[in-house]
């Protein structure tokens, strides 16, 4: 088994924050393909299920 | 145990073991492989157990579309509460939370997951260990009642499990969940093949047992309970999606690999309950085909349960990391954290806490509704999607997530809010409602009132004070 040192993990951490601070190291956000997607499988497609279930 | 000062590429080989943001480069999940753990993590017999809540009020069609429809309105609340910031920074759910709650207040988040996701192990667990009993009883090994003592030992041996598995991070799971997810979704489709074709004519023509009279509010208490369900994701999500390198990689895996499996393998639930009014595939499948059946339901169960239980005790185990006290421990001991209190409630009272399902289920949903609204009221109205990362790991006072005393009043006030309108709408324990919960539901009323509440007090309490980081970050 191994442990970090809290001093070596909190220096890890400090460059890991440097690093991801620059929005170019970043996640990307939704974009609008995804957006559409979350529209259509979480509001179109259950009111479309709705009304089938209903009638 | 050997403590070694590592330097930066070392911790590259464990970071999914810390709560450590992860860089670009570790986030090597692509769409594949997060389809797959969050379809492993969802697809668990718990699916029955919600199945069966809407057989008490629904018919099989009815059930399935009230179900299906909650389960991705809920699913699409979760995933846009957690998967932006998660995958932004390589984040898991907790740490996602603090610009809302706060450098303190995050702990609310973390007891939420922490509870949780113990409760969920603790019920897949102890059904895997009930289903190892009846499977012996049904074979001959032990008398019909007899046994009793393997379900404690069966719980203790799959925590056993679980912790070796776990004892290698998050490469564990990934390893785990391409096996199981073959054996899940071909044995699933399996039992739904037997269930339409053996029982098909009883499922048609059952009735749900305790409907109300009123056709709307059956309907409505489907979607509830589907929405709720979904809900309860957001401990678990974060820590799978945090491994995908961006929102739009986990967009599609959230929705259709979390959120789509919960109904499907719910429907077997369903229908089994008006059917043959039982929801346990290991013993329904013997009703079906006999004790043959009954090891392939087993086997089901066992496949299920345990990449579920991975998942969960390794979501719980990076959340209490950031504990002080626990943060020091090493990765094995964090996991030992999450899955003692398992083996304890396993082992001691699995049939007290088996048969509150309901209750918790219901409880759990209270609190997440308003949690998802308040971090997507933060996220992209309140702050532009800009959060600090820094920010985040920075516990000091002096943090532009520190509000007041660390804890960020606003975020109270909105859980509060939305706890009160939950239980007005719907009571959790006993489903006693109020209007207009046949018309709107109770999560989506409560997860409103806390976005608005949220938003009102930012705007009127946090801002004007120069706290939060609003506009600075």
């Amino acid at each position: 088994m191994t442990t970090y040192t809290k001093e070596a993990e909190e220096r890890e951490l400090e460059r890991r924050l440097a690093i991801l601070e620059d929005p170019n190291n970043q996640g990307e956000d939704f974009g609008t393909v995804d957006w559409v997607w979350l529209f259509v499988l979480g509001v179109a497609f259950p009111a479309v299920l709705l009304i089938w279930g209903w009638f | 145990m050997s403590t070694t000062e590592h330097a930066a590429a070392g911790f590259s080989d464990n970071v999914e073991e810390t709560a450590l943001p992860l860089l670009k480069g570790e986030r090597t999940w692509g769409r594949w492989e997060l389809l797959v753990v969050l379809a492993v993590a969802a697809a668990a017999t718990w699916c029955y157990v919600i199945g069966e809540y809407v057989g008490y009020y629904l018919d099989l069609k009815m059930g399935t579309a009230a179900m299906t429809a909650g389960s991705m309105i809920g699913m699409l609340l979760v995933t846009v509460a957690v998967v932006p910031i998660a995958t932004k920074f390589g984040i898991d759910s907790i740490k996602g939370s603090i610009p809302q709650f706060g450098n303190r207040g995050w702990i609310i988040t973390v007891a939420l997951q922490y509870i949780s996701i113990i409760g969920w192990n603790s019920i897949l667990l102890i059904f895997f260990a009930k289903s190892v009993r009846q499977l012996m009883a049904t074979l001959g090994f032990v008398s019909a009642d007899g046994g009793q003592w393997l379900v404690p030992v069966s719980t203790l041996i799959a925590c056993g499990v679980v912790f070796l598995v776990l004892r290698e991070g998050s490469r564990g799971i990934e390893r785990v969940s391409k096996v199981l997810f073959f054996v899940i979704v071909g044995l699933g489709l399996w039992m739904i093949w037997e269930l339409l074709t053996q029982a098909g004519a009883q499922i048609a023509a059952a009735k749900p047992a305790y409907a109300a009279d009123s056709r709307l509010w059956n309907y409505t208490t489907g979607i509830e309970i589907g929405i709720v369900s979904l809900l309860s994701w957001w401990p678990y999500i974060g820590a799978m999606v945090r491994v995908g390198s961006s929102a739009h990689k986990a967009t599609l895996p959230s929705m259709l690999g979390m959120g789509f499996p919960v109904p499907v393998l719910s429907i077997i639930g369903l229908a089994a309950i008006l059917a043959l009014q039982t929801s346990d595939p290991s013993a329904w499948l013997v009703q079906l085909g006999g004790p043959v059946y009954g090891v392939i339901a087993l086997l089901f169960v066992i496949a299920a349960n345990f990449g579920t239980a991975v998942i969960g005790v390794y979501a719980s185990s990076l959340g209490v990391k950031q504990v002080p006290g626990i943060s020091e421990m090493s990765w094995q001991k964090t996991v030992l954290v999450s899955v003692i209190p398992v083996a304890i409630v396993g082992a001691v009272i699995p049939d007290l806490f088996f048969n509150s399902f309901g209750s918790f289920l219901a409880l759990i949903g209270v609190f997440f509704a308003p949690l998802c609204a308040i971090q997507i009221t933060d996220y992209f109205i309140l702050r532009g999607k800009k959060v600090s990362i820094t920010a985040v790991y920075d516990d000091s006072h002096k943090s532009a997530y520190a509000y007041w005393g660390g804890v960020n009043v606003a975020a109270i006030l909105a859980m509060a809010a939305g706890f009160v309108t939950y239980w007005y709408l719907l009571n959790p324990l006993s489903y006693v409602s109020h209007w207009p919960y046949q018309y709107l539901t109770a999560s989506l009323p409560t997860a409103l009132v806390g976005a608005v509440v949220y938003y009102l007090a930012t705007r009127i309490l946090v801002q004007p004070s120069g706290k939060g980081g609003y506009g600075g970050t």
